[in-house]
């Protein structure tokens, strides 16, 4: 009995050792690694004093790829940054906003992006193992209940990882140094891969009735609203902007709730509403990708006339 | 609680040690025994009360019943007597296993047939985990009992224990009184390489469960769920998958628990012996699911004279087996219908004298073309088993014969589908080399850094490769 229990205390130290040590590498692979799926901005550069910009963008892809920092730099003379993340909503946008102010300066001003996706706390678990390698960070950990990690997660080696076969293969051979990807490029977290129009998914989507119905969760409207109380409080200004969006499919969008509920927490907190969704070029397919983002051109065109926009609305205070 | 669970990772140990603290503890040999079976009561009591207490109450009845009957057959003082305690408790065991399990169907049948609305009638009743599995185990002891082929139990306690041991009560093997109820009468020993062998085997069945069922109930689930737009290259994919999911799932299960009961000094049957490896039928119904057709023959088939009657009786007899066989797992027609299947197929081997040609554990790598025949049989069977309606597995049948057959399956993700290949491998290999051994991972014939490396790499893929959790597929039965 004693030999059995003794093989077994063997086998099981073992085993955890084995598989802290296994997650230690795959987590300094993971690390090193800097492209995600649904970012540009990783949780590195989040979570280091690296960006302190004066003008920070967030929201979802639709943020990712239309607000162009380079071009507004160019035009303001200020620092910007856009941790646009795809696929996510207001709510995964927060956890990011609070990670970048934990090592970053405040911005002067926060341009929160809206649109019929943005008001829910989290759509899927899209983009979650993006934060499996700082699980030892207690600021990152304190703000994850949102993705529904347990403590199984935090505290037993590997089992984050349990079953994503493709990730703990990148982590390892990220940390030997080959990478299974070559970085994309991209200026300030902006990227658009400036792709053609693509007609046939439109058509799918208008065809099969398939559109997102614009949800208003109470969570992430009730989280909203703290936030924008903190960030009053802080004297950061904030501007809500809707950016472009192609006009077959916006009109038929039920937009209505969604933004009822902007323009009451604009009214409340003296935010300021910019709405581009039918900007002129907004009927061009040479300037989307497709019906929810622009590409390049259009990233440029918006960006500039945002900028300028700005200048004029007096957000900016010239260096 | 399930196998596959931090839960049972955490009241295994718990309950290993405490048992056999008891063990050897130093008290009188009688009261130990009595000690460590309640012990094994309470704590098969608290793993199946995990999912529903409610049902113990059951459990505790169907247990009480059948101890009690034995006594009563034992004291009758006449033959008939002790066939009518014998009877009327197969009636109460059924009668339960009736009420919870195919009260419904047969409401919904019977409206059905004479047009009649039976909604009021039904009992909707939620299934009772394993309860198909220890009524059976139940019924075998007082059978054995009548048939004189074990004596009567006065231990209660060994009785309970023998109904609700945890490794096998939701999922088996269905066991029998005399190869179970014994070990609970006698005091058990800690046997090392006995103990060792269970922990390779629960390995071996987590790796079944886990990284093979689980990663094809994926895609399998995928497709069934849309399969009257699949393509037939999509729809055979989904059956072969689910031939090794169903495998996986309930080997793995079997072998999870004969490996627990391992640790605890208790030797349980073997459900299964590699049985796509099988080269006919009737050599594959000797290999799957061996506890439970070894009852149907035991009790039901040769009881009905099996095969040393007439033509007639023999088609009778095959059929009244099989098909209490596909109704046993479930109130549907579906089950009934994969039996008869089984049955055509069972048939000319035994109208032939054929279907005891394979009876040795003989496999070689010259009766391949006789396994694929075998295999492909057996995944045309588990489609009805697993459609919900007759039409349905028509509909998937006619699908897979389709001109589709010659197009490229659908993948949703190469993520899903790319391991499985991979996965599907190891559990062949391993199994085809240890196949005259008792399970996949039976390597104590291997020198220690060989069997650790072994360990390691199967916990490795575990890991990896590990799907995300379903319950047990044969639960539900």
């Amino acid at each position: 009995m004693k030999r059995f229990i003794c093989t077994c205390l063997l086998f099981a130290a073992l085993a955890i050792v084995g598989a802290f040590l296994l997650q230690q590498i795959v987590d300094h692979g993971l690390k090193k690694m800097t492209n995600h799926s649904s970012t540009q901005t990783s949780i590195a550069q989040l979570l280091s004093d690296t960006i302190n910009a004066d003008i920070l963008i967030m929201g979802n892809s639709r943020a990712l790829c239309s607000y162009n920092p380079a071009i507004m730099e160019t035009i303001t003379g200020k620092k910007v940054w856009n941790i646009g993340v795809s696929g996510q909503p207001f709510g995964i946008s927060y956890l990011r906003y609070q990670l970048y102010t934990h090592h970053n300066k405040q911005p002067e001003l926060l341009i929160i992006n809206i649109d019929n996706n943005e008001l829910e706390m989290i759509s899927n678990g899209f983009g979650r193992e993006e934060y499996y390698p700082y699980f030892s960070d207690s600021t990152l950990r304190s703000y994850l209940d949102i993705y529904g990690f347990t403590w199984k997660d935090y505290y037993i080696p590997m089992y984050k990882y349990f079953g994503d076969y493709k990730l703990i293969g990148y982590g390892l051979m990220s940390s030997v140094g080959i990478y299974p990807f070559s970085p994309q490029q991209h200026y300030h977290g902006f990227y658009n891969s400036d792709l053609p129009f693509d007609g046939e998914a439109l058509q799918d989507v208008l065809q099969n009735n398939k559109l997102d119905s614009a949800s208003c969760e109470a969570d992430a409207i009730q989280l909203l609203d703290q936030f924008l109380g903190e960030l009053s409080q802080q004297q950061v200004e904030v501007l809500f902007c809707y950016a472009p969006q192609y006009q077959e499919l916006y009109r038929r969008l039920q937009l209505s709730d969604c933004m009822n509920v902007y323009r009451r927490l604009s009214e409340r907190y003296h935010i300021p509403l910019l709405d581009y969704s039918s900007v002129p070029w907004a009927n061009d397919s040479a300037c989307f990708y497709n019906a929810n983002h622009i590409n390049l051109l259009g990233s440029e065109l918006f960006s500039s006339q945002l900028a300028l926009d700005l200048d004029s609305l007096k957000f900016i205070n010239q260096p | 609680m399930q196998f596959n669970s931090i839960e049972f990772a955490l009241f295994l140990p718990i309950v290993f040690l405490i048992y056999w603290a008891i063990g050897y503890a130093h008290i009188n040999d009688p009261l130990k025994l009595r000690l460590q079976n309640a012990f094994v009561v309470l704590a098969s009591y608290v793993f199946y009360g995990w999912w529903d207490w409610r049902f113990l109450l059951l459990i505790a009845f169907t247990s009480f019943v059948s101890w009690g009957s034995g006594l009563l057959i034992a004291k009758s003082s006449t033959p008939k007597a002790a066939k009518a305690w014998t009877a009327a408790n197969i009636v109460l065991n059924l009668a339960i296993l009736a009420i919870f399990k195919y009260s419904d169907f047969f409401v919904r049948e019977f409206g059905q047939l004479f047009g009649i609305s039976t909604d009021n009638l039904l009992l909707k009743i939620i299934l009772p985990v394993g309860i198909s599995f220890y009524t059976f185990q139940a019924l075998s002891y007082s059978i054995d009992v009548y048939r004189k082929k074990i004596e009567p139990t006065r231990d209660i306690i060994a009785f309970f224990a023998y109904v609700a041991f945890f490794p096998q009560l939701v999922a088996g093997p269905i066991e029998r009184a005399t190869n179970l109820l014994p070990q609970f009468q006698t005091n058990r020993q800690f046997n090392y390489d006995q103990a060792v062998d269970g922990m390779r085997q629960i390995l071996w069945g987590l790796f079944k469960k886990i990284v093979v069922a689980d990663n094809c109930a994926t895609y399998v689930d995928q497709v069934w769920a849309t399969y009257d737009t699949q393509t037939g290259s999509t729809l055979l994919l989904a059956a072969i998958l689910f031939t090794f999911q169903i495998y996986g799932d309930f080997s793995g299960y079997s072998d999870i628990a004969i490996g627990t009961a391992k640790l605890f000094g208790i030797k349980l049957m073997r459900n299964f012996n590699n049985p796509y490896f099988s080269r006919d039928i009737a050599e594959f119904w000797r290999r799957w699911h061996i506890s439970l057709t070894s009852w149907f023959r035991d009790y039901v088939y040769i009881p009905l004279g099996g095969s040393r009657v007439g033509k007639w009786k023999i088609v009778r007899n095959t059929f009244v087996i099989f098909l209490l066989s596909g109704f046993w797992h479930g109130a549907n027609w579906t089950f009934i219908a994969w039996g008869a299947f089984h049955a055509l197929l069972f048939l000319p081997l035994i109208l032939l004298g054929k279907n005891r040609k394979y009876t040795a554990n003989d496999v070689t790598w010259r009766d391949i073309p006789k396994i694929l025949i075998t295999f492909c049989l057996v995944v045309i069977g588990w489609i009805i088993f697993r459609a919900e309606s007759i039409a349905q597995a028509w509909d998937f049948l006619c699908g897979i014969c389709s001109s589709s057959i010659l197009s490229l399956p659908w993948v949703e993700s190469a993520k899903t589908i790319l391991p499985i290949p991979f996965i599907l491998a190891h559990v062949i290999l391993f199994e085809w080399f240890n196949r005259e051994k008792q399970h996949g991972l039976a390597i104590e014939s291997l020198k220690p850094l060989a069997r650790w490396s072994l360990y390691i790499y199967i916990c490795l893929l575990i890991v990896a490769f590990g799907a995300q959790p379903e319950t047990f597929i044969y639960f539900q039965f």
